[in-house]
């Protein structure tokens, strides 16, 4: 083959490969896979909402929003159940795409079909605004699937809090002390004890403790048992410390309310055997460790999430239907202690406190004591919710709103003038 | 021939693509993780109750509990034991102490009580003797006494008794001391007071370790 002939093979292939990219881009923006997308996310929004009664919100959102879910079977409860009945699920045998990966799909879908295929021109731009509000509520989306951070505090009359519990995230915390009281505390965090749950055992280096963790078993729910009361099954294979052993719970439906519990062996830096402990979720006193002079205490709890400023419920009050004991409204007098002073909120059934990128809701309320051991005591629970894209989806709204109005007031305009100019009549 | 080519193409990408799903899909999983995580103080961290045995950490409080009630006596614990003397008697809960016992009255006032503890055999009881200013003596010179069926090692030391963490020393003191492999953990139990105190009950303590079991 002469030159001229590879130099024109090579160029012609330049240009099917450039044909078939442009293709690919504009099947990407089409209307038809606008459509084909639109309607799998019908699919998976109702087969996710049937799935969540048998299985319960947060695993039925790990398993059809998580970016780890690239397809999946749907599982809904057996029809005609009856009430109070353990749910019977059936697996669906149709395979869907992972929420995620569609509602990506749909985001460059939109991006495309913006750029690429509406026409731009003065007359458009209304529908361009609207159009890319739908792309920034999906980026909003994706933000709050990335960084929200959501929990619960609890706060009884007269109480300070800087900190809420998250709903679903365990982690083991060594907590050095001095004099009773913490001064440093270290952490295995979630990411790290979620990768147990199917029974691993690990050893954990801890650089900054004079020793070691290996987590023998962790339960993400379990209950520590007295082996004198309730004798562990020898099938169990129970390991039973200082007269307790842990038995895993089934998981719940709202699995918010699991109670982790873990078996954790304490090691010297040359991994000998320095102290067994069971820790749980369900335990009045942490466990402690006394080593080379120095105090720990070793827990399992959900992980803390700390608030930049400080709250203190100055009143919690709360009113009943009449005859009943069912809740018909909540406050919470709070102050907000922040770096310009003290400011006071009321924080009611949707009318939280925002500020600074935190959202405190009226959550719930409880009747417990403060301290194990003591008086009931009515308390607030605060839904606390940290979204760096909390308020997109109300400017996304408020700019397709103006758009759309401009856009159908500019149409209405035009017509009124071609219907009445002195040609038409 | 361009289909072929498309063909080809597709081929190795989908090789390629399988290549990288399956390398990052089967990362091995690592035996030993290193952690370096801690996280800041907040109002949530408050003083926390140490040394409470497990039917104190997994039980309801009773009516005992620490928390409205005066410090409960340490019988609450896991312990079975036999009181050797009349004198000996329960005395309120302390942090790490399973069992804590006191006996005589006045300057004849000593203490009695049991840990489990963590770390090795011989650092502890060179600790103990360290405590009384005086030189570790080598394991195989120890008498061994029987506890919980394992054999532990007795031992004895006086002197001006330096507790540490801050408190003073006391002079013409004595420790009459067993240590035992246990669980996995070090069963310590130990004597303390007035010199002659302790040399005249050491029988009574030997009676003690005797009548020890769990709960």
């Amino acid at each position: 083959m002469s030159s001229t002939e590879q130099s024109e093979t090579a160029s012609q292939e330049a240009r099917d490969f450039l044909l078939l990219a442009k293709k690919a881009v504009l099947s990407l923006g089409s209307l038809k896979l606008a459509s084909i997308l639109l309607l799998l996310l019908l699919l998976l929004t109702w087969f996710s909402t049937l799935e969540q009664v048998v299985s319960g919100l947060y695993p039925m959102l790990e398993k059809y929003f998580s970016p780890k879910s690239f397809f999946i079977f749907p599982e809904i409860g057996r029809p005609f159940q009856e009430e109070g009945e353990a749910f019977e699920s059936i697996r669906v045998p149709i395979p869907l795409p992972g929420g995620y990966w569609v509602c990506v799909l749909f985001t460059i879908n939109l991006i495309i079909g913006g750029l690429v295929r509406i026409k731009k021109s003065a007359k458009k731009t209304g529908i361009i605004l609207s159009h890319f509000s739908i792309v920034f509520l999906m980026i909003s989306a994706a933000v709050t699937q990335r960084f929200e951070k959501r929990g619960a505090m609890v706060l009884y009359e007269g109480e300070i809090s800087n900190v809420a519990t998250m709903y679903h995230n365990q982690v083991i915390e060594v907590t050095e002390l001095e004099n009773g009281k913490p001064v440093k505390v270290h952490q295995i965090p979630w990411e790290q004890l979620k990768k147990l749950r199917s029974g691993k055992q690990k050893t954990y280096t801890m650089v900054n403790l004079p020793f070691d963790i290996r987590v023998d078993k962790f339960y993400e729910n379990a209950t520590p048992l007295s082996a004198n009361f309730f004798p562990p099954s020898p099938e169990s294979r129970a390991e039973i410390r200082g007269g307790f052993y842990l038995q895993e719970d089934p998981p719940m439906e709202s699995t918010e309310l699991h109670q982790g519990a873990a078996a954790v062996t304490i090691l010297s830096k040359d991994k000998k055997v320095i102290q067994k402990e069971l820790l749980a979720m369900k335990s009045y006193y942490p466990a402690s460790l006394m080593y080379q002079g120095k105090t720990y205490s070793l827990e399992i709890r959900k992980e803390f999430l700390q608030v930049p400023f400080k709250l203190r419920l100055d009143k919690f009050s709360f009113d009943t239907d009449p005859g009943t004991s069912r809740a018909a409204a909540f406050e919470s007098d709070v102050t907000r202690f922040g770096k310009a002073g003290e400011e006071r909120y009321e924080i009611v059934m949707n009318q939280p406190l925002r500020h600074d990128g935190w959202v405190f809701f009226q959550a719930r309320y409880s009747e417990e004591p403060r301290v194990p051991g003591g008086q009931p005591e009515f308390h607030t629970i605060l839904e606390v919710v940290n979204n760096p894209s909390d308020q997109w989806p109300k400017y996304t709204l408020y700019l397709s709103t103006v758009a759309l109005i401009g856009h159908f007031l500019v149409m209405l305009v035009k017509f009124s003038i071609r219907s009445y100019s002195p040609s038409k009549s | 021939m361009k289909w072929a080519t498309n063909w080809e193409c597709g081929k190795w990408s989908a090789v390629v693509a399988l290549g990288i799903l399956w390398m990052t899909s089967c990362k091995p999983d690592e035996e030993e993780v290193v952690i370096d995580t801690t996280r800041p103080l907040t109002t949530e961290d408050k003083e926390v109750r140490i040394g409470a045995t497990p039917v104190e950490r997994f039980l309801p409080p009773t009516r005992k509990s620490p928390s409205i009630d005066p410090p409960p006596s340490a019988d609450a614990s896991s312990w079975v034991y036999k009181l050797p003397a009349e004198d000996w008697k329960v005395a309120a809960a302390r942090p790490f102490r399973e069992v804590n016992l006191i006996f005589g009255e006045g300057e004849t006032v000593g203490e009695v009580y049991l840990t489990t503890i963590g770390g090795d055999l011989k650092g502890n009881i060179d600790r103990w003797y360290r405590q009384f200013g005086e030189e570790p003596q080598p394991l195989d010179a120890l008498s061994q006494v029987k506890v919980l069926g394992q054999s532990g090692y007795l031992v004895e030391a006086k002197g001006s008794y330096n507790p540490g963490m801050g408190r003073p020393p006391a002079e013409g003191k004595a420790l009459l001391g067993l240590v035992a492999p246990n669980q996995g953990q070090l069963l310590t139990i130990k004597m303390i007071g007035p010199a002659e105190e302790v040399a005249r009950r050491r029988e009574e303590f030997l009676q003690f370790v005797a009548s020890l079991q769990r709960s």
